[in-house]
């Protein structure tokens, strides 16, 4: 197909993006430069002149790197046995990581309400077994938030690197072996960097979400704690200060742009190499 | 090198004895109890149809599966539970499996860092190896970057820079081009043979086990059918396998009718001939000729033997051609004759051979 044919197939989309999402965002921008008195910069100047603002934009990068990092460790074993499981097993596998994508994020999380709370599943199994005498408090703390975001983010994880671990040969690992690499130095040296596209994509991923949770912190932790997502809702909504508001979309929005940039430009390293 | 001649010592780096393997895998029996022994240097193929367990056998060689029964022996030591990684056995495998996040140079530095050789040690061994298979000017480039027979000679500089005591490659010649793949042919039996190296071979083309191999096993449903140098597997093929499966043949199908001192009489299809050996009258009989052995009109001498058949076809293959006989039931006919000898097909035309140059089997079952 001629080049600018392939430019017709892509109007509809990108017609799409400009009205829904471009366009918003550009309001977002306006109203963000925009205070009481008219233009003026005096958003940026007091959301970075906060040290509130600061602690939450710390306590948001440091959840999403948490969760990102939670999401790696457990779903990539869970992506190589997905990857090498076969017949009727891989199609559970399959159907159990895909499942939960079609619940609502707000089901989810109030599940994990039910779960976490002192008189929840949790604690009476904990209890039930001896590990522990008293409840121990899940809900409302940062582990219990933590637990509930890498859930419901695992299979953006999963998924990308699944299909980066079927993509390996698996004759690579066994010529690792046969040169005399044993498992871990096959898997650092080989393995790993030619899976580091699918760790990657699921990391920006989970990241990009995490950053830009707004119901998993507000059902889990409540309005104590503070993400940027929910700062924005508060201002928005209780605050009536839409430049205060937008601000912190901004600065969201550039956070999640860096991410993207930042994967691009580590995916193309990784190719290249 | 002949096996236990006494040139060879068990205990010798290279020495490689596999005794009564047997592999299964759910109820299918892969390998039915293999026995080999090869001596160091030595370069012995294993030939055979897919299927017929040769990749079972070089894997567990290597060591990526575990043998149901049967133990292999290197230089005298039993691999037994032994992982790949802790045998000295270089594999290069079939579409190479270079690793494509390294260089040429990484590549074949990768055994050698695994090991934790000298750092200082590892560029000089890496050159060498890269000289030796004309790659030196290549060592900084991505795998990707290079062309089929590059990436072989790769494969084949990474699995020899360690030093293995034994070499174990799967059909490696099977993705390249015919031309290429017999300069290759040579390039790398020259090269085996320069180092000394112990080596296995798998594979299912028989021109280029004849072409490479010190000796040949041909396996089939999980045995070795024969284990023979190239020159007896063509001459003297022990079974009705070996000889379909390596080379072309005339085969003639027939009932015993006499019994001689060293040979039989067989009534065929298209004549009574004579063939060497001895099997009981009355029974049903296999006889094949190579096409090469085979002259145009009647026996010569009393020690000739020939039949008269009809000609279907006629290859022409350049200085050679051969002719295809028109035959009935599971009778086949090649005769290989200097292309500039005029024949006519459709008609019948005489053939023979010398007696002993054919071969006697009893017939298989039909």
């Amino acid at each position: 197909m001629s080049r600018f044919g392939i430019f017709w197939l892509s109007v509809p989309a990108t017609l799409a993006c400009l009205l829904l999402f471009a366009l918003p965002l550009s309001l977002l921008l306006v109203e963000s430069f925009h205070g009481r008195d008219g233009w003026s910069l005096t958003g940026y100047t007091s959301f970075f002149g906060s040290a509130y603002a600061w602690s939450v934009v710390l306590r948001t990068v440091r959840l999403a790197t948490l969760a990102t990092a939670i999401c790696l460790i457990v779903g990539y074993p869970a992506a190589v046995a997905l990857a090498w499981a076969r017949g009727w097993l891989q199609s559970v596998l399959v159907a159990c990581l895909l499942l939960p994508l079609s619940l609502s994020v707000i089901v989810k999380a109030f599940g994990w309400t039910v779960l976490l709370r002192a008189n929840g599943v949790i604690n009476l199994a904990l209890q039930g077994m001896g590990l522990t005498s008293a409840p121990i408090r899940l809900l409302f703390t940062e582990t219990g938030l933590l637990i509930g975001i890498t859930n419901i983010f695992l299979p953006f994880m999963v998924l990308p690197l699944f299909a980066s671990i079927r993509q390996l040969d698996p004759r690579l690992a066994e010529a690792g072996a046969t040169l005399g690499g044993g498992p871990i130095y096959c898997f650092l040296r080989v393995v790993l960097p030619l899976t580091m596209p699918g760790i990657i994509a699921g990391g920006t991923l989970v990241f990009s979400l995490s950053i830009a949770a707004y119901v998993i912190p507000t059902l889990l932790m409540g309005d104590a704690y503070q993400t940027l997502p929910t700062t924005i809702a508060t201002a928005f909504l209780y605050l009536q200060d839409p430049q205060r508001g937008s601000v912190a979309g901004v600065v969201l929005l550039v956070m999640s742009l860096l991410v993207v940039v930042a994967s691009v430009r580590l995916g193309r390293r990784s190719e290249a190499a | 090198m002949e096996p236990g001649d006494g040139l060879t010592s068990m205990a010798e780096p290279g020495h490689l004895r596999i005794e009564g393997v047997a592999k299964r895998f759910r109820q299918a029996m892969v390998l039915d109890d293999i026995t080999l022994t090869v001596g160091r240097g030595e370069f012995v193929s294993l030939l055979g149809p897919s299927g017929c367990g040769k990749t079972t056998l070089l894997r567990i060689l290597a060591g990526l599966l575990a043998p149901d029964q049967g133990r292999v022996l290197l230089g005298g030591q039993d691999l037994a539970g032994l992982a790949p990684h802790r045998r000295n056995v270089g594999v290069v495998f079939q579409n190479y499996a270079l690793f494509p996040h390294l260089t040429v140079a990484e590549n074949v530095a990768f055994g050698l860092r695994a090991r934790r050789r000298p750092k200082d040690s590892i560029a000089p061994r890496v050159d060498e190896l890269l000289a030796l298979v004309q790659l030196g000017h290549l060592a900084g480039r991505s795998v990707a970057q290079l062309s089929g027979g590059q990436q072989q000679r790769v494969a084949i500089a990474r699995a020899l820079a360690v030093s293995p005591d034994l070499v174990l490659l799967d059909e490696p010649l099977s993705a390249l081009d015919r031309k290429l793949r017999e300069t290759m042919q040579v390039e790398l039996r020259s090269l085996l043979r320069q180092l000394g190296m112990t080596a296995i071979f798998v594979t299912h083309d028989q021109e280029e086990a004849l072409a490479l191999s010190d000796r040949i096993a041909v396996m089939n449903a999980g045995l070795i059918e024969q284990l023979a140098t190239p020159q007896v597997i063509y001459d003297r093929p022990t079974t009705p396998f070996v000889l379909d499966f390596v080379g072309q043949a005339t085969v003639l199908h027939g009932e015993v009718v006499e019994e001689k001192s060293t040979s039989v009489t067989v009534r065929t299809a298209y004549g009574v001939i004579e063939a060497p050996g001895h099997m009981l009258r009355g029974s049903r009989a296999m006889v094949a000729i190579r096409p090469e052995r085979i002259v145009l009109g009647a026996p010569p001498t009393p020690a000739w033997t020939g039949v008269s058949l009809p000609i279907a076809a006629r290859t022409f293959l350049g200085s050679r051609c051969l002719l295809h006989g028109a035959m009935q039931g599971q009778d086949r006919a090649t005769v290989e004759l200097s292309a500039d000898v005029a024949t006519t097909t459709g008609e019948a035309i005489a053939i023979a051979w010398r007696t002993d140059n054919a071969l006697l089997y009893p017939a298989p079952p039909a």
